[in-house]
């Protein structure tokens, strides 16, 4: 029960599904790249779609208070998603 | 008394636009004591007073990340060093601005600004997009809310420019207490106050959201996982098709042009040795900058068209897991495309890099890609090697070139990389802005300026290279000068490479500009003109000095094809390279191992081909 509330509490950016929409819960990782995120927009709170995503693990573009940011898929792990 | 007026906002904010729109274009570009940043600085004349105006480098908080934001900071704090006779330390007055389509983005920073005291006057952009898409703004309410005056400016026609003067007029005319230093560092607590009071805001005063724009997604297509990367070449093999198609017939009008220029002038001269200082060493190093003008403007004017349209950013997201691969970051993209032209606008545009490591390694990596003063030396030597009447296989041979040095500079930058102790950016972050029409004007004005800045930086330096190197070719006689003793001393050097001290006299030429190398092969040679195919005729029949055997074999050529794609053989590069790197000892050891790396290279390509071919 508990390893299942940890394991959809975990749910990031990355993991989303082209189109689909979520809010960003919180930040885990490197301190410097969440911070510069959060400056970026994404901010815990805000609602955020990922639109594009490039194959072979590339950057991925988020659509964020109306614009559109692009970053690394392993960047993007450090968003926590709801 | 004049005072200055800073424009400063978020990338993509619209500010270079509205700063052009302001000043009228006319304004120039400075470069940054201490640091290569140029920024943008304008004289506004108001009926009563002058002021400076100057545009900022974008950036998304006050806290910054690369070497240009780090410029908007110290230009906020003391912008003495910014301005001719600067009478006040901190700047009067600072002009936002954002985009109305992602105000609540942008005015996070203007909150940002606004607590530190700054005096402000709000510029709202695109406007006129905004409206396009059903977005009503109260820009009377957003005034009261913000306690500052809110100009709405239209994008595309500049509609609105008057208003936002008077309204500096205004303000510059009330005193305010001096602004607070920035903070240095921003809670993230701090940022989401921030983001929640600007999406207040703008819940306060703007009649909907973000609601989804209708229409033709084009991004669908270009970003596409399978598509996206397709397009993407085909893009980069039009551009490049693009600058050679139309900027090689240029480059050789500007090159026989001045060839005729100068016989003439010296057939006119009496035969003294300035006037052969004059023709020889001055015009000869200037023909040799000017040369490079047709593409290097060409180059920009394309970079521009696809700034302002907005897919220069989805270059750098497409080409960020490539390079992510041998260290680099996708913003290492503009720097290393501008290199494929020439390595100084390449330089120069590798400042906007956030982090060091990357910025260090496109700057090892920028000498590597194949610059257009390589493509004469390798135009002759793939003539001398398959001969110049086959033009499909010479294409075939110079798109191995480029491949070759493609990967040739991706193992020299992993490798690099992995011997670099610096800290790498956090990640790679790019805003994707929204797709426009370039605008002409702007383009144009863009492309001006920066080919100015070209020449301005490259230049002086190639010119001085090509006078001392007139010194070294004509004293103390023509025929024994310092550089034929030099080109002997090299001779045991050059042999390994299967080549003669001509070539090496030729190869410490081109050091002036690699294709200084064409031109000068001619003279060693004495080939009566520098026309393809009577010097390819002449090579062919060429010997090693003192021998029977030919001097230009397969070997050879090959050999000399791998020096060029590897030696750092540019005296203005270094001297940009020294510029950017901010010292001496990072570029000249890059310079000393590739030079010595391009030799050690030929010398084993030679003796492989020489032991393959028996």
């Amino acid at each position: 029960m508990s390893v299942i509330a940890l394991h959809t509490h975990k749910k990031t950016l990355n993991t989303l599904s082209t189109g689909c929409s979520a809010v960003v819960s919180g930040f885990q990782g490197d301190q410097c790249l969440c911070s510069r995120l959060q400056e970026l927009g994404l901010i815990e709170g805000s609602t955020i779609c990922l639109a594009y995503r490039l194959s072979f693990g590339g950057p991925l573009a988020v659509k964020v208070k109306g614009a559109t940011l692009a970053i690394r898929s392993e960047d993007a792990a450090c968003v926590l998603v709801q | 008394m004049s005072e200055t007026l800073l424009f400063v906002g978020n990338p993509n904010s619209g500010k270079t636009t509205l700063f052009n729109y302001f000043t009228g274009s006319r304004y120039k570009t400075v470069n940054y004591p201490g640091a290569t940043v140029d920024f943008a600085l304008a004289e506004w004349k108001t009926p009563t007073q002058s002021h400076w105006v100057l545009d900022t480098p974008g950036i998304v908080s006050i806290v910054p990340q690369s070497e240009d934001e780090e410029i908007t900071r110290r230009a906020l704090e003391n912008i003495v060093p910014f301005v001719p006779n600067a009478t006040q330390k901190m700047p009067a007055l600072l002009i936002g601005v954002v985009d109305a389509m992602q105000l609540s983005r942008h005015l996070v920073l203007i909150r940002q600004l606004q607590q530190c005291g700054y005096a402000m006057v709000l510029a709202v952009t695109m406007t006129d997009v905004a409206h396009k898409h059903g977005r009503k703004i109260d820009f009377l309410t957003l005034s009261e809310l913000l306690n500052m005056p809110v100009i709405p400016i239209e994008g595309r026609t500049g509609k609105g420019i008057d208003k936002l003067k008077q309204a500096c007029c205004i303000r510059l005319a009330q005193k305010g207490s001096l602004p607070q230093p920035c903070p240095s560092h921003i809670e993230a607590s701090t940022l989401k106050e921030q983001f929640e009071w600007a999406e207040k805001m703008v819940g306060l005063v703007s009649s909907n959201g973000y609601e989804k724009i209708s229409g033709f997604d084009i991004d669908a297509w270009l970003l596409h996982p399978v598509f996206g990367p397709v397009g993407f070449m085909v893009t980069m093999g039009l551009f490049f098709t693009c600058i050679f198609a139309v900027a090689s017939p240029a480059m050789a009008g500007i090159d026989s042009g001045f060839t005729w220029g100068i016989a003439s002038l010296s057939a006119f001269l009496p035969a003294v040795w300035w006037a052969d200082l004059l023709t020889k060493g001055i015009l000869t190093g200037v023909g040799s900058v000017f040369v490079f003008v047709p593409q290097i403007a060409l180059l920009f004017f394309l970079l521009g068209v696809m700034e302002g349209s907005g897919y220069l950013a989805r270059g750098a997201m497409l080409a960020d897991r490539p390079l992510s691969a041998i260290g680099l970051n996708g913003r290492s993209f503009v720097p290393l495309l501008s290199g494929c032209a020439c390595a100084i606008p390449a330089m120069m545009a590798a400042r906007t890099l956030p982090g060091k490591k990357e910025k260090l390694l496109t700057l090892f990596m920028i000498p590597l890609m194949t610059c257009s003063a390589r493509l004469p030396v390798y135009g002759l030597l793939l003539s001398l090697l398959i001969g110049f009447h086959h033009p499909v296989q010479i294409a075939i041979g110079m798109t191995g070139i480029y491949v070759s040095s493609i990967i040739l500079a991706s193992s020299v930058t992993a490798i690099v990389g992995r011997m670099l102790r610096v800290a790498p950016a956090p990640g790679f972050q790019i805003e994707l802005p929204r797709w426009h029409w370039p605008v002409l004007r702007h383009v144009l004005t863009h492309t001006v300026t920066q080919t100015f800045s070209f020449i301005k930086k490259a230049g002086p330096v190639i010119v001085c290279v090509g006078v001392l190197l007139w010194v070294l070719s004509t004293f103390p006689s023509p025929t024994h000068s310092f550089l034929h003793t030099f080109g002997h001393v090299l001779s045991p050097l050059l042999s390994p490479m299967g080549l003669d001290w001509r070539v090496g006299v030729a190869l410490i030429l081109a050091f002036a500009a690699r294709e200084v190398f064409v031109s000068a092969i001619a003279l060693m040679f004495a080939s009566e003109s520098t026309h393809l195919a009577s010097l390819v005729n002449t090579l062919h029949h060429a010997v090693l000095e003192g021998t029977t055997q030919p001097l230009f074999t397969p070997a050879s050529i090959i050999g000399l094809i791998v020096f060029f794609m590897i030696s750092m053989q540019c005296a203005s590069t270094l001297a940009i390279a020294k510029k950017e790197m901010g010292g001496w000892k990072l570029p000249l050891a890059m310079t000393v191992s590739y030079i010595v790396g391009a030799y050690i290279a030929a010398v084993g390509v030679v003796q492989a081909v020489q032991f393959w071919m028996g």
